[in-house]
């Protein structure tokens, strides 16, 4: 378990928490089975929660959050759609922590979302809370403002050890990923260490800003991985074309 | 496999024993930044040749049940461990050597000698969409790559994995470390190396420090 960088201060730490992607999720059950009005009371829960308490996050009542081993895995979708799926494994290792925030990033939105265990693989329920709720669960620097996803975990975290999650969802931004002249770029800012972006099917490669690796899966479509060895953001710039 | 860990690892399972060795031998076209194996050595005092270490790693292989490492002939290896990381559940590790290698059915991926050596360490077979992070903890002791030159410390072996850490022993500075390394103190004042390749390749990582007191 590798989570070196983050222990060079809080501002990294915030960095790479702050370059996670989560959009704003869409209206949706974060129960596996459950009805959409479960989502929207607790939508609606954190937006009042959050509305009502403007200003600094209260002292963590929680130990502070620490995670560690994450990985993000982009699958571009349809081209001109700005949708790109969204698969990010990371490991909770705060000793007994029994929730998990994830960042939600604003103004962005998110579907099908889905968390899952990794060490069973059954999916975890998860919800909606305020910024301020995650700074008491331990997330440190924590906006009120801010709009996190708390995953309630299968099992307190043991001591030195993790619990080790798969978060899911459908990004859209369109800034990030739209198509200009003949091609397809994806530009974005990336605060995760270890990535990877699958082109569409039928797509090949031009460009590339940062040293990376370039794969051929099985189904036939480009991969290109990289780890960003620095501490600040990687800002990613691909660019791809549709093959005759 | 990293061979300068001066050991050889194997996750091994009855149904799927054949393939650990393709996993322990990645091709250069497996993904780099999604392996998952790490490792941190904590060196000892350098006279004593010997350093801790740890590795973690993941296996997702279905009905996967047991680790292996075969030890690097003129390698000795002590104090195994080994847990799970999801769960904290102590696993029982064992040295295996010779004779008995072959009479618990190992396979070692390689002809058992009568002075080959593993730990072996069994858990719980993998379940179908599950996986398992695992910590396996040793002692292990090389001369060869980990010594004293004069008042110097050397440490000069081969990292295969992406990620590795070398944390120096107390009292010690650091003075030279042949490849880029993000450097920290640990909460004891020892200093940490943090090596990143992002490569499939290996580094040949030379490092060296001195006593503190005797910079003083």
């Amino acid at each position: 378990m590798i989570a070196s960088v983050k222990s060079l201060g809080r501002e990294s730490s915030r960095r790479l928490i702050g370059g996670q992607d989560v959009g704003v999720p869409a209206p949706r059950s974060v129960v596996p089975g459950a009805h959409n009005a479960q989502y929207v009371l607790a939508l609606l829960i954190a937006v009042s929660s959050a509305a009502a308490a403007p200003g600094p996050s209260p002292p963590p009542s929680a130990p502070a959050q620490t995670e560690a081993d994450e990985y993000t895995r982009y699958e571009l979708l349809e081209p001109g759609t700005g949708r790109f799926r969204i698969r990010y494994e990371v490991t909770a290792t705060t000793s007994g922590a029994t929730r998990f925030f994830n960042p939600i990033r604003k103004g962005s939105v998110a579907t099908d979302e889905a968390v899952s265990d990794r060490l069973t693989g059954r999916p975890l329920r998860f919800a909606v809370v305020s910024g301020r709720e995650a700074g008491a669960g331990g997330v440190s620097e924590a906006d009120p403002s801010d709009q996190y996803i708390a995953v309630q975990l299968p099992r307190p975290v043991p001591p030195e050890g993790g619990v080790r999650l798969l978060i899911e969802k459908t990004y859209q931004d369109v800034k990030s990923y739209f198509v200009e002249a003949d091609h397809i770029v994806f530009s974005r800012p990336l605060g995760i260490k270890r990535n990877a972006v699958a082109l569409p099917a039928g797509y090949e490669l031009i460009a590339c800003n940062v040293p990376a690796q370039v794969l051929t899966e099985a189904d036939g479509r480009v991969v290109v991985s990289f780890i960003n060895t620095f501490p600040g953001q990687a800002a990613v710039v691909l660019k791809a074309r549709r093959l005759p | 496999m990293r061979p300068g860990l001066s050991l050889r690892m194997l996750a091994a399972g009855w149904a799927v024993a054949n393939a650990a060795f393709a996993q322990e031998a990645p091709t250069r076209l497996q993904e780099r930044a999604h392996q998952d194996r790490d490792i941190v050595y904590f060196l000892r005092d350098p006279e004593t040749h010997s350093f801790d270490l740890y590795h973690d790693y993941t296996e997702a292989r279905e009905g996967t049940d047991r680790y292996i490492n075969v030890v690097r002939k003129g390698s000795t290896v002590s104090n195994p461990a080994a847990r799970i990381l999801d769960t904290g559940e102590q696993l029982k590790a064992e040295i295996v050597r010779g004779n008995a290698i072959t009479a618990a059915g190992l396979d070692i991926g390689e002809p058992v000698r009568p002075d080959s050596e593993v730990v072996l360490v069994r858990f719980t077979p993998v379940a179908r969409g599950a996986s398992v992070r695992l910590r396996i903890s040793e002692t292990y002791a090389d001369p060869e790559r980990y010594r004293v030159e004069g008042e110097e410390l050397v440490w000069d072996r081969s990292f295969g994995r992406p990620r590795n850490a070398v944390v120096l022993p107390a009292g010690w500075i650091l003075t030279a470390s042949s490849i880029p390394a993000v450097v920290s103190e640990t909460a004891d004042g020892r200093i940490r190396l943090d090596f990143v390749n992002p490569r499939p390749d290996e580094i040949g990582v030379l490092i060296k420090a001195r006593r503190r007191s005797r910079a003083r």
